[in-house]
């Protein structure tokens, strides 16, 4: 064969065992206190903190996220725990969300959260990825802070020098931002105990039944004061960030109205952000089916509730529970 | 409709058998591909940002600085050492590294070459190309009226001859066309009692093969070694022989057990090891990421305009079809697709005339390949939503009326071959009655719509003939007797003895609230001729129509400008387990051929093929509305009962 004249032939046809001799990956860092990692948060170049992965793995290998150094929390003791208080439940940054959906404690101070962990993604994304980590990952259509939002709990951010609370109404800041500092990490949600089982979640997906949702609503209905009720609604997928808001209704009015004062109110709110999954007028509408579906069986459950017949209901719903095998995972609660 | 009793002779042929393999495939323990035997240099390809545009210059010095960079080729580099032989890698010509212009966002223009994936990637980033733009041509409406040439030297193949070339003095992007005429289809149509026409629109879709593509070449003294997961090795071994001009033993191609199969033939990355590797004396590798495996080849974007006209009897008179191929920038499979699914672009039925154009068009994006059914999933999206709409509007029984007009054993199809032992009857029956489709069924539930469907596939292999008869048309390059199609008519009486039949019918439900699909039972039947192994026939039957609900459903490739916007597996999605139908009958259909192995013939494709009509007829079963584009996403579905309840 005639040899190239541009091409100059190189010495070794074999070259050197095929490793990359310049990392691009980021630095993998296993901090085993909190102190630590909060250290390393402040002194890195482009840190991210790694909790169960899942976002940021595909994120980064997809070219759109970039880290410097990865702090990975896992060794960090106590993040992993879901612990009763006097309000409510404390739950770790490092809890899985397999661990919310299964864990009875939290079945019982917040259904609501339970039942929308649930409807994360998939049993291999639940098994692995983090409380913490979810929130932090700021997308619009995240599933958790729909409930979270309802149930008003509040987000416990650390970082070396301080711990503040930030109320989830306040977390999500706009398109894929948060209130987390650049040097903090969050370490725990703090959830009030849901103060009635009345409440319903749906979500809406375009492309595969598993998709990301292209709406999604969490709706609570809480007995504010004399026949009054107050519709407390997360919405996930329908604008910039996932949003919130809440109406007071007489508690006699009727499920259509309640079902067209919910959706209008929705309404204003509602701003989706056009893509594959579907164009604005689409999202809209599916995030008003979402809506109404929502509100009326959280109305509907919370009918069941009179002044007098509360008492008689809240077992008739704990039965119910039990019934239908909400509480099937409670071997895998050991902790 | 498991027939005769089997295995009298002792042997395996009819006892269902479980595979060995998937145990070892999911546990990992198989050799994957990317395991080449010895070390290799990591290539790394930087690609085109442009869809159309001249390279005016490339710069590849801040790439060569880069530590760990052995060397970096350009096309310009590699056409000055192989010359035309370079454009042999595909039909008509598809350079493996673009040589003076760019035809696609995503065409490889330089290759690095490093040890490391690492710095391959920082050194493929720094490559700094020069380009002057030209006008892009998007889609297939743009190629009608004084666009820009594609491709303006396309180069002949020894796949199908010359290209189709400035005609009537102009130049047109159109590269192949297929005719098929039979009977007179303006008389007919015009004596005909009734005529549905309709426009049909299948988007290109990503193949998603098991893992990334991936090949690795070396040198071995005057031998070239390719390892690489192609489904044609063969066809691989001669594209690379011709183009490093070197006997065909000189080369070997060694395939791993798990592969990328249904992709393409000439998915350049393997004819671009190959002149790396012998130019270079290296040992490389390339292993494309998941973004770009999204641009090396896509399912064809097909239209189908299309009519049918009926006589008083029900019985199908007149057919036409005016199909459009969109093959992206480079015409890869896409003449073949569209002469073979030509052939069946009328469906499986008894008409007596018969028109089709089937069109092979250039588009600036990345070149398309095959799937499933071999381009004629998209002809019964258009044939069979077409005799769906005949059969109601005269008034018969859906089932009934198919049955009346299909091919049977010894009649002609369109194209002029008789049909051998195909049976499509008793695949459209089976699936009728796994649906009980007579059985009353409740319509409306809250806001639920119920609907049923049903739909019939027909692939045929045309290879051979249609490769050679195309050859002839282009002066005679090669010199035989035998003129397999009439020149005027593109008929012939022996294109394949291998027609497949398939059928489909499903019974699904529409959330007039949500606009969302849900499948309660879904049955597919297929005539594979006596079945090797039945229950891996099964499975087939039942994992190929999995494949179909996301094409029916959701899936498509997306482009803006000549840019793929969803390019990863997260935005293009595909069926998961959630989207399986409630209920799937998989029915195996005996029919033995004359000819064959065991008297058999493939076995999977067939129920792919009548899959999304069968789900669209069944949605116009339940809502009244007829959809003539894929994919049937809530959006559409919700528009469209927009604009109904407007008109009401």
């Amino acid at each position: 064969m005639k040899q190239d004249p541009f091409i100059p032939v190189p010495t070794a046809t074999v070259p050197r065992a095929s490793t990359a001799t310049v990392p691009t990956t980021p630095v993998l860092h296993r901090p085993g206190t909190l102190a630590e990692a909060c250290e390393l948060l402040a002194d890195l170049d482009q840190p991210l903190v790694y909790g169960g992965g899942t976002a940021i793995q595909i994120l980064i290998k997809q070219g759109a996220l970039f880290a410097s150094d990865l702090v990975d929390i896992a060794r960090v003791p106590g993040l992993d725990q879901v612990s009763e208080t006097a309000t409510g439940l404390r739950v770790g940054a490092m809890v899985t969300l397999r661990q919310m959906e299964t864990d009875p404690l939290v079945w019982r101070r917040a259904p609501l959260a339970a039942q929308v962990y649930r409807k994360v993604a998939n049993p291999r994304v639940r098994n692995t990825a983090t409380v913490g980590g979810n929130l932090a990952q700021r997308d619009f259509r995240l599933d958790p802070p729909t409930a979270l939002l309802a149930l008003d709990a509040e987000v416990e951010l650390t970082a070396s020098n301080r711990i503040r609370m930030v109320p989830i109404r306040e977390f999500f800041v706009g398109f894929q931002a948060t209130a987390l500092a650049r040097d903090e990490l969050v370490t725990a949600v703090w959830i009030p105990t849901q103060p009635t089982p009345a409440a319903a979640f749906v979500k809406l997906s375009s492309l595969s039944v598993n998709d990301w949702p292209c709406a999604s609503a969490a709706a609570l209905v809480v007995p504010v004061k004399r026949r009054c009720r107050e519709i407390r609604l997360g919405l996930g997928a329908l604008a910039a960030r996932p949003e919130y808001l809440s109406l007071e209704l007489p508690a006699d009015v009727d499920v259509n109205d309640v079902q067209l004062t919910a959706t209008r109110a929705a309404n204003h709110v509602i701003d989706p952000i056009p893509d594959v999954r579907g164009g604005v007028d689409f999202k809209r509408q599916l995030g008003l089916v979402a809506v109404r579906d929502a509100v009326t069986t959280a109305w509907e459950m919370a009918g069941q509730e009179g002044t007098d017949a509360r008492r008689t209901s809240r077992r008739r719903w704990w039965r119910g529970r039990r019934s239908e095998g909400a509480y099937r995972p409670a071997r895998h609660s050991a902790r | 409709m498991l027939g005769e009793p089997r295995g009298a002779d002792g042997g395996a042929v009819g006892d269902p058998r479980v595979r060995t393999d998937p145990h070892a495939t999911v546990r990992g323990e198989v050799d994957a591909a990317d395991q080449p035997p010895r070390p290799c240099l990591d290539v790394v390809l930087h690609r085109a940002t442009r869809p159309h545009a001249l390279i005016n210059s490339v710069d590849v010095d801040g790439a060569r600085s880069v530590d760990g960079v052995v060397a970096v080729v350009t096309g310009a580099q590699l056409y000055q050492r192989f010359g035309d032989a370079l454009m042999t890698g595909s039909t008509f010509g598809q350079p493996c590294l673009a040589v003076d212009k760019v035809r696609y966002v995503g065409e490889p223009v330089a290759a690095v070459l490093a040890r490391g994936l690492a710095p391959a990637r920082r050194a493929a980033e720094r490559i700094v190309v020069d380009y002057v733009e030209l006008d892009a041509v998007h889609d297939m409406e743009a190629t009608n009226s004084g666009e820009p040439d594609v491709v303006d030297q396309p180069h002949p193949s020894i796949d199908v001859g010359e290209p189709q070339r400035p005609r009537n003095g102009r130049n047109t992007n159109v590269n192949y066309t297929f005719n098929l005429q039979r009977g007179d289809v303006t008389a007919a149509t015009k004596f005909g009692a009734v005529t549905v026409r309709e426009e049909f629109w299948c988007p290109p879709t990503y193949q998603a093969s098991l893992e990334p593509p991936f090949t690795a070449a070396w040198r071995d003294g005057d031998h070239l070694e390719i390892l690489s997961a192609t489904r044609t090795p063969s066809h691989l071994r001669q594209s690379v022989a011709q183009l490093l001009g070197i006997p065909l033993s000189a080369v070997r191609v060694h395939r791993p057990p798990v592969g990328r199969g249904g992709a393409t033939m000439h998915a350049n990355l393997e004819p671009l090891a190959a002149a790396l590797a012998w130019s270079q004396q290296l040992p490389v590798r390339i292993v494309a990421s998941p973004r770009e495996a999204f641009l090396l080849t896509t399912q064809h974007g097909v239209a189908v305009a299309g009519s049918m006209t009926a006589d008083r009897q029900g019985r199908i008179v007149a057919a036409t079809a005016d199909v459009r191929y969109d093959t992206g920038a480079h015409a890869d499979l896409g003449p073949r697709l569209t002469a073979e699914s030509g052939t069946t672009a009328t469906g499986p039925y008894r008409i007596e005339n018969v028109d089709v154009r089937s069109r092979c068009m250039y588009t600036n994006k990345p070149s398309a390949g095959y799937f499933h059914g071999f381009g004629t999933a998209h002809m019964a999206w258009s044939h069979e939503s077409l005799v769906d709409e005949l059969a109601r509007r005269c008034g018969t029984d859906l089932v009934e009326f198919r049955r009346r007009n299909l091919l049977r054993a010894g009649d002609a199809s369109p194209v002029g071959t008789r049909i051998d032992s195909a049976d499509f009857v008793t695949c459209l029956d089976a699936v009728a009655k796994a649906v009980a489709w007579n059985s009353p069924m409740e319509r409306v539930r809250g806001r639920l719509r119920r609907g049923r469907g049903v739909a019939v596939g027909a692939t045929c292999y045309a290879g051979a003939a249609v490769r050679r008869s195309v050859t002839l048309t282009t002066e005679a390059k090669l010199t035989t007797s035998w003129v397999p199609y009439d020149a005027e008519t593109d008929q012939l009486d022996r294109v394949t003895e291998h027609w497949f039949a398939g059928a489909a019918a499903v019974q699904l439900t529409v959330d007039i609230a949500t606009g969302r699909i849900h499948l309660e039972h879904l049955a597919v039947a297929s005539d594979v001729g006596p079945a090797i192994n039945p229950q891996l026939a099964e499975q087939q039957l039942k994992r190929t129509a999995l494949m179909g609900i996301g094409h029916a459903l959701f899936d498509q490739v997306v482009f803006e400008s000549g840019h793929v916007v969803n390019g990863t597996l997260l935005d293009h999605q595909l069926p998961s387990v959630l989207d399986l139908p409630d209920k799937i009958t998989p029915i195996i259909v005996e029919n033995p051929r004359r000819t064959g192995p065991h008297r058999a013939t493939g076995v999977g494709e067939t129920t792919i093929i009548p899959l999304a009509p069968a789900i669209a007829n069944a949605v116009r079963d339940a809502i009244d509305i007829r959809f003539s584009r894929l994919p049937l996403t809530p959006e559409r579905i919700l528009t469209a009962l927009a604009e109904q309840e407007a008109l009401e």
